[in-house]
Order: structure tokens, then sequence, then C-alpha cells
């Protein structure tokens, strides 16, 4: 299967294109040279002007119609991502229906005009608006670049719906993990509104290409960019104008005693938020805390989870392993296992013959980073209260919080995690859907691409 | 060694090991075999190195303990390994020493460039070239590294002498410490012309180091400042946790007027297998795997190691690749390999 994983100005024709082989799906991207992508770039900041004249509430429809179509399974552009992304990303073809579901039911209308609410722009940004003594008037930038990374679908999505919403034209620098998906997008955009098409281009390039990097970096108005934390460092440093990255992020999992009554409930929501997308997201869990004194222990947690986990295995199945991948699990696994030699009182659970799934029952209740591919620590805590501690120098590169507390005890919690630096706290089960308004990474979305001018009269 | 020899040996030594090493007992236990479920070698439960870093393996009080330098993680982290009869790790090193760096029968003098067993007690290749040495080292062997480390301007004091009397060498050590030596000898533009049989024999790699070389060109720079030809290099392989040690059998071959291969050959009192992580089966030549070897010579704590390094099978031995990497991040996900590579 060959397509095309790009999207351009729809007068931009001649270039040359090279073709990416991911299995028996073959993309081809053009050959991008400094001069192809200024053309580009000229022609998104010309486009971007019609986008700045059309209404909020007309952008709002479009985007909101774009996501209903790509959730139709007929949709020939959602089948077309069905078929090939799980040779691109490497995730089982049910993980990748599963998820593009998921990814498309987080935008809808109401999320959108969330969004917009709580930049301050619910009016189209034409004038200068009363705040407080004075006036202020918000500029969207002309031109948002999006570096993404990764292979999850969808990761750069809430960036590009922003910049949208804003009325940025928006170029796409697609990760060599998922090319597909982004240009996929921006071709259903255009399908729903060939105007605001033309403010969308999706190119991919190997990164590392220093005169490329100059023009898509120095010609944005805005850079929102995701991947390593040596990567923003880098990236941050080339940027003049406003640099929002977004680099890997750890979350984890916390369970009240109270709650380990349905203990095979939890389980259950537990090992699905591990299981999704093969834990490679900010959003998925390394290890859960769980208060002692409950209907069962956090060891017998431990193997709940395990159970869970070979359910989930089943009905998402786990993506294939490099070899490389693979060791490392054994090396995970190797080290518990020496542990428990040493008549530490560990218990592993795992998948009976080979690595699909990875439980372990570790009483250390220092913060443990997984080799993902869903294998997870159960770490028992004497108090909720208490779990903040072992976080603290986790601080940086804290994210989400999946919890199980009864509600009396949420607000405790909450103020806890918050205090150590968790940026989002969900119910279990809902790690993985976040909401459009959601502050990723403590900060502002769509507000903070905007520039405000104020005027006192 | 016939496969059925080793078989029985290994077994034999199996319930031995299980019947004397509590803490490998429990590991057995948790996979649940013991000596009465199992009837081939391959099945006997491999122990990971990193068990060796917390536990006591031995069978029976040691003779010797060696620890690993775990440089890279810590001195906490360092693994230890147990030798309740020393005399069986001496014969399992010298028959194969003899095999792979002197199956001309030559007995060189031998210059070491790492610390002898005074500096660093623990040090199971100290130990081991000290062994050598004493067995097989020709007149003026000795040791070329001091409280200072490496004594560069005896060494090459040295050398000079041996280019005139015209006796071949044996250069012993580390690549690291042989890279220093070359470091120094290419800025300063020495070059030494080794007399005919002189050979080198290096061990270990240069992970976490400043300077990483290929081997194809170590091997080229040995050549150019030492004159030593490649069949005359032997690359060694060893590990704290094992009894025996792995080498080239470039030297071998070429003594024996084989076609020359380079790669590591298996003394006939070990099995390596190249097992595929995902399923832990061996998988076919040239496929790179996870290592696990079973030695014979490891009678006094466990005869099966499951090592973190990578490797292929290649004809009648492996080649050692590296040791498995980390997962690198597939999505946005912080890694542990992010996390310690961080500033």
């Amino acid at each position: 299967m060959r397509i095309a994983a790009y999207h351009l100005p729809s007068h931009i024709s001649q270039f040359e294109t090279e073709l990416l082989p991911f299995g028996d799906v073959t993309l081809e991207v053009p050959r991008v040279t400094p001069t192809l992508l200024g053309d580009v770039m000229q022609h998104l900041e010309t486009a971007g002007e019609r986008l700045r004249k059309r209404k909020r509430r007309e952008i709002v429809e479009i985007l909101s119609a774009v996501f209903a179509r790509l959730r139709d399974r007929t949709d020939p552009l959602r089948q077309t991502a069905e078929e090939a992304l799980p040779a691109i990303t490497g995730f089982s073809p049910a993980m990748v229906v599963h998820g593009l579901d998921l990814l498309c039911k987080g935008y809808g209308t109401d999320s959108f005009y969330e969004l917009l609410q709580d930049a301050g722009v619910e009016e189209d940004l034409d004038g200068f608006v009363p705040r407080g003594s004075h006036l202020s008037r918000a500029y969207a930038p002309a031109l948002t670049t999006h570096v993404l990374a990764g292979n999850i679908p969808g990761v750069g999505l809430p960036g590009l719906v922003a910049a949208t919403l804003a009325g940025s034209a928006s170029l796409v620098k697609t990760a060599s993990g998922d090319p597909l998906s982004p240009a996929l997008w921006a071709a259903s955009l255009s399908r729903q509104d060939p105007e605001i098409g033309e403010c969308v281009a999706v190119l991919w390039w190997r990164g590392g290409q220093a005169d490329l990097e100059a023009v898509a970096l120095e010609g944005a108005d805005a850079v929102i960019a995701y991947g390593s934390e040596k990567t923003m460092r880098d990236l941050q440093g080339r940027v003049r104008s406003r640099f929002l990255g977004h680099g890997h992020r750890v979350s984890l999992g916390v369970i009240g005693r109270e709650v380990l009554v349905r203990a095979d409930e939890v389980a259950e929501q537990s090992a699905y938020d591990v299981s999704l997308f093969d834990q490679q997201g900010c959003l998925s869990p390394h290890c859960f805390y769980v208060e002692e004194g409950g209907a069962v222990s956090p060891k017998e947690f431990a193997e709940f989870l395990g159970s869970a986990m070979a359910k989930w295995a089943e009905r998402l199945p786990p993506g294939s392993l490099t070899r490389g991948e693979a060791a490392a699990i054994r090396k995970f696994r190797a080290a518990y296992e020496a542990q428990r030699v040493a008549q530490k009182d560990i218990a592993l659970f795992l998948h009976p013959r080979g690595l699909d799934w990875t439980v372990i029952f570790d009483p250390d209740p220092t913060f443990t980073l997984s080799c993902l591919h869903r294998t997870v620590v159960v770490k028992p805590v004497p108090d909720l209260s208490e779990v903040g501690g072992p976080l603290r120098s986790w601080r940086p590169y804290l994210q989400a919080a999946g919890v199980a507390v009864a509600p009396e005890r949420t607000r405790m919690l909450a103020n806890a995690l918050g205090q150590a630096g968790v940026n989002r706290i969900c119910p279990i089960g809902k790690m993985q859907a976040p909401p459009l308004t959601w502050y990723q990474d403590g900060r502002f979305l769509l507000r903070d691409l905007l520039r405000w001018t104020d005027l006192e009269v | 060694m016939t496969e059925e020899t080793f078989e029985g040996l290994a077994l034999e030594v199996f319930a031995f090991q299980y019947r004397w090493s509590p803490p490998y007992r429990r590991f057995c236990d948790g996979r649940g075999i013991t000596p009465d479920t199992i009837t081939a070698w391959e099945q006997i439960p491999a122990v990971p190195t990193a068990a060796f870093k917390l536990v006591d393996l031995s069978c029976a009080s040691p003779e010797q303990v060696f620890v690993t330098s775990g440089t890279s993680q810590g001195p906490e982290q360092r693994g230890k390994h147990g030798f309740p009869w020393l005399e069986v790790y001496h014969r399992s090193l010298l028959a194969n020493f003899a095999a792979y760096i002197l199956p001309d029968g030559a007995r060189p003098r031998m210059l070491i460039l790492a610390p002898c067993p005074d500096m660093l007690p623990t040090s199971s290749l100290s130990h081991m070239l000290e062994v050598v040495c004493q067995t097989y080292g020709g007149d003026g062997s000795a040791y070329y590294f001091g409280d200072a480390g490496l004594d560069l301007t005896g060494l090459i004091q040295t050398l000079r002498e041996v280019e005139a009397q015209r006796q071949p060498v044996c250069l012993l050590g580390t690549s690291f410490a042989f890279m220093h030596v070359l470091d120094v000898c290419l800025e300063e533009g020495r070059r030494f012309t080794l007399p005919e049989g002189s050979r080198l024999m290096d061990t270990g790699g240069f992970k976490g180091r400043s300077r990483e070389i290929s081997r194809d060109e170590l091997l080229r720079l040995y050549g150019e400042v030492f004159g030593i030809p490649e069949s005359f290099c032997i690359n060694e392989y060893g590990m704290t946790e094992m009894g025996s040690q792995f080498y080239d059998n470039v030297l071998r071959d070429t003594v024996l007027g084989r076609p020359p291969a380079r790669f590591k050959e298996v003394p006939p009192w070990v099995r390596t297998r190249v097992l595929d992580p995902a399923t832990l089966e061996d998988l076919p030549e040239g496929e790179v795997g996870l290592l696990t070897h079973y030695d014979l010579a490891n009678c006094g704590s466990v005869m099966a190691v499951e090592t973190e390094d990578l490797g292929y099978k290649i004809g009648e031995g492996f080649e050692i690749v590296g040791r498995a990497p980390g997962a690198e991040a597939r999505g946005c996900s912080l890694t542990v390999e992010e996390f310690q590579g961080r500033p």
C-alpha cells in the first residue's frame, strides 16, 4: 500500500518525492528543500490572513465536522488510517481502531468553545474588547510551526486545533514514528473546507537538518514542539519567537484503600490505562501507589492487576517489540527477580510465556520508571497523604495521576499530587482521554499562542 | 567433550548447586524447576547477572571473592562472585588461555597494562593476568601500572629494548589502557616494530569513556603503532560472574593453518546460547540476541548465567556486539535511557 503522507498548498506541485517503507506500507513524502519550505511558509502566511477573516463560529463548525467524519469507520480517510497505522506505528490493528475512536471523541463543538473561552477569546479577534479598566486585543500568530514526535497518533492535534481556532496557519513537521496521521487530518480539513485546508501544510524530513530547521523555526511566530528534553533545549535555543515545548513526561496511578473492596474493577481500569498505546504515552502510568489497609493488600492488588493486564492484552493486543525492547523488558524483570532471590518481598506477575505484560510488586516506595511496553510496578503506601514524598524529585517530569479514591478524599489527594508537580488528576481508566482544555504541562494551550495589546483610554 | 558428557556433567552440577546454593534454589523454585523436573542442560535456569549484585550465590565458603568494577552504577551496584575452589577457575583459565593466546607454545615476556592483584585484590582481571603471567610469562614479565596509573615511560622504554632484542612479547590489558597508549604514541609520533611472534590481548569495551573506536580501527592502530599483525591481536570477553573466558579464535586458526575468521570460540566445558529476548528461544546464526552461558567452571556458584550482553552465533562460537540497549522512546513518555542521560 502506497500513501501520500504530506499536505501542501494546492498550487505547489513541482517537487521531488522520496519513499519511506514501513513493512507493507510505503509512504510517499516530498524531498524537502529550504526553497520548497520557504515557498510553503510564505503561502501559509498569506492563506492565514483569510483564516483570520472567518468567523470563530464557522471554524468551530468545520473542525467539529472534521472529527465527526473521522469518527465514522466507513470514511475513506479513517479507513486509510486504520489500514496503514499498524505498520507505521507498531501498534496492533485493534489498538489503532480503539485509539482513533478515543481520539476523535475528545474533539467536539463544546470542547472548542471551552478552549476559546478559556483563552478569553470567545468573540472574533477583530477588535479591542473591554478588559477591566482598559481595552485589550488578542492577535494570533500568523504562522505556527509544530514539531511533532513519537508514534502516538494525535499527539500534535491539540496544538493544531488550538492554532486553527486562534486563526494561525500551521506548518507541521511530522515525526518519523508517524508521518501519516497529521497528513490525513489536514486532508480531512481540506475536504471539509478547502480554504482552511490551505492554511495547514504537513511535511516530513529527517531530523537534524539544520538548514530546514532554521527555515521552519525562524519563519514562525510560534513554535509548538514535542520530544525529549534534549530536543526541547536545542529547539528553544534556536527559536526567537514564542516557544511551547512539551518534553517527555511520566504519569502514575494512586489507589485508596477504600476502593479495594472492588479491586477487580479498579485493576481493570488501571490495566486499561497501562495497556493503551502500549504504555508509550506521557499519560501512561509507570507505577501505581496502592494504600495499605484495604480489603486486599497492595501485593494482592498487583495480582488482580496482572489478571486484568492479561484481559486487556487479549482485547487490545500489544504491538510488536524490537529485540532491544524485548531485551529491556527481560532486564527489568531480571532485576526484580534478582531481588526476590535476595529475599526481598518482591512478587512478579508475568505473562506465562512472552512479554505481553509484566506486573511487579515492590515494597520500595521510590518512584520507578518502567521500561514501558505494558510493564508496571505496584508500590504500597501506608497512607495516601504521604504519596507526594517519593514524587518530589520527579517534579519536572510529572504529568498525570489517575486516582481511585472515595469522593471525600479526592481534594486531599489532589492537593498532595498537585503540590508534588502533577498537572492532571483524573479518575483511573480515563488517563488517556484528557479534555482539550487540559493545561498540559501545567500551561495554557490556546492562550499561550496569543499576543495581547492593551489600550488604555 | 561430547554432548552427552557435557549434558551429564551439567545436570550433575545443577543438582549440586540447587542443593548447596540456597538463593539459587529459591530462584529455581520460583520458576518451578528442580533437578527432578529437567532432562536437558538447556532447561537449567539461568541466573541474571543482576542477581550477583544482591546475593551470594556460592555453594560453599569462597576461597576468593571477585567484584565487578561497576563503573557506571556506583559501588553498591557491584556484582560479587565467590569461588569456593580457585583450582577449577585456574584450570579453565590456563587451558583456554594457552589454546587461544599461546597456540604455538610460545612463552613470551608479558607486559601487563593493568593493576596487579596487590593493587586490586578483588579484580578477576588482575587475578587472571597474574596467574597467566606466573604460569606462562617469560623472563622480564612485568606490570606497567602503578599508583599513578599506566606507566607509559616504563612501557615505551621496554618496547624499545624489546625491538632491539628481537624476542617476542605479549601485551595484555584493557582496551581502554591500550587506547591511552595508542593516543600518546600517535600524538608523539612513536612507532614500534615489535619482534615477530609478538601478540596482544585486550579486553573490555569503551562504554562511558571519552572516546569510542571501532574494532577494525583499533586493530589497524595496533598494527601501525606496535607492528603487531591483526592475526596476533586477540580480544578477550570475560566477566566476573563467570569462571571461564572467551577469546578470538584468530591466532589459534592462524597457527593451526585454518582459514582466518574472527569470533569468540567457546571452550569445550562451556555452552553459549543466543536467545531471542521475546521468546527465550535459540536464534539462528547471525541474528542478534541475549547471550546466556552454561559454564561448568562455575561449579562453585551457578553454572547458568543470563547476561545483558547482545551477540550473535557464528561458526562454532559467537560474537559480542555490546550491552543490551534500553528501549528508546517511541511515544512521548520519559524513558529510563533518557532520564539517565540527562545532564
